[in-house]
């Protein structure tokens, strides 16, 4: 899988967390998916980005990061914040 | 009904600094228009001239034709916008010396139009609907008839049955608050954080994909204003205290 930041209309960021206008739908979201979102200008596969978030945030509490990230991505997915091809 | 023209069935009014004339059938009663004239006397333009917009009556009685005129007016002033500033789904009223101006915001049954009516007398009235903010606080708005009542045709009130004051366009946002009838008591205002404060005021605003960076937009008008709280209360009236302390 690999993915990459949709067009978006405007983002606007406070500390690590950001809120997201992509079309109509206006979304907060996390420190970790703010954090994906900067890696993605470019096609980035969901290894290279699981790879990020271990580099920057350590491991998750449960599960492996590649699934974190392919979950993720599925969330911001839904808000056409991201664009992803299996 | 000789003697009446086309152009005597006109009713020009000035909204979201926006000219548009009421348009009414050249043989409608001219108690109609009158009716109008009254119901709409905050909005009511000083003006000979043909307005660049129009809006047409399109009832057959008085009660539907009030309540469409009521939705086109604010729709069609609205549209003039598009783009060139922030548009919300909001009441608004100011203190009558100073101009300092709270907007409250809300889906429609929210209870902006309660909110106004309990807390609008002796105070100006910007709108029960509909406000335009600009990046300097400016604040301007819908002054229309009040709409009451709960589903499909609501009747529209004049705001000087409820002695609304008129704006003088000196109007300026010192508080913006997100309308919480969830029965808390006593009622309370929070702040809400700048991240949570967007997507609920998104909800709410009109054509905000059309403007310049609309987020930021967004955020410097929240934060110059002291930042977006939760008004959280069971009736319009116990708010009373945070309305005067804000307008004061």
């Amino acid at each position: 899988m690999r993915a990459r930041r949709a067009a978006l209309h405007d983002v606007f960021r406070k500390g690590d967390a950001s809120v997201v206008m992509a079309g109509t739908n206006v979304v907060r979201i996390s420190p970790l998916a703010t954090y994906l979102l900067e890696q993605m200008s470019d096609w980035r596969t969901s290894d290279e980005l699981a790879a990020a978030l271990l580099d920057q945030f350590g491991s998750p509490a449960d599960g492996s990061a590649a699934d974190f990230v392919v979950a993720m991505l599925a969330e911001l997915a839904t808000f056409d914040i991201v664009d992803v091809e299996p | 009904m000789a003697g009446f023209t086309l152009n005597d069935m006109r009713v020009p009014v000035d909204v979201l600094d926006v000219r548009i004339d009421i348009r009414l059938p050249h043989d409608a009663d001219p108690a109609l228009r009158d009716e109008i004239e009254r119901a709409w006397h905050h909005c009511l333009a000083d003006s000979t001239e043909p307005a660049p917009r129009e809006v047409h009556w399109r009832a057959s009685d008085a009660m539907t034709g009030m309540h469409l005129l009521s939705q086109d007016v604010t729709r069609a002033a609205i549209d003039a916008r598009v783009g060139e500033a922030f548009m919300l789904h909001a009441a608004a009223i100011a203190d009558a010396d100073s101009g300092a101006t709270v907007a409250v915001v809300g889906a429609s049954g929210a209870g902006k139009t309660t909110w106004v009516q309990t807390h609008g007398h002796n105070r100006r009235y910007l709108s029960d609907e509909t406000v335009l903010i600009t990046p300097d606080l400016g604040i301007v708005g819908v002054p229309k008839p009040l709409s009451l009542g709960h589903r499909g045709l609501k009747r529209q009130h004049a705001p000087q049955e409820f002695g609304l004051v008129e704006t003088d366009g000196t109007e300026h946002l010192v508080g913006l608050w997100l309308l919480d009838r969830d029965g808390t008591t006593p009622a309370r205002l929070t702040e809400v954080d700048v991240l949570d404060a967007l997507p609920s005021l998104a909800q709410q605003a009109s054509y905000l994909a059309a403007l310049e960076r609309p987020l930021h937009q967004m955020a410097s008008i929240v934060t110059a204003c002291g930042g977006l709280r939760r008004a959280q209360y069971r009736e319009a009236a116990d708010l009373a205290d945070f309305v005067a302390e804000a307008l004061a």
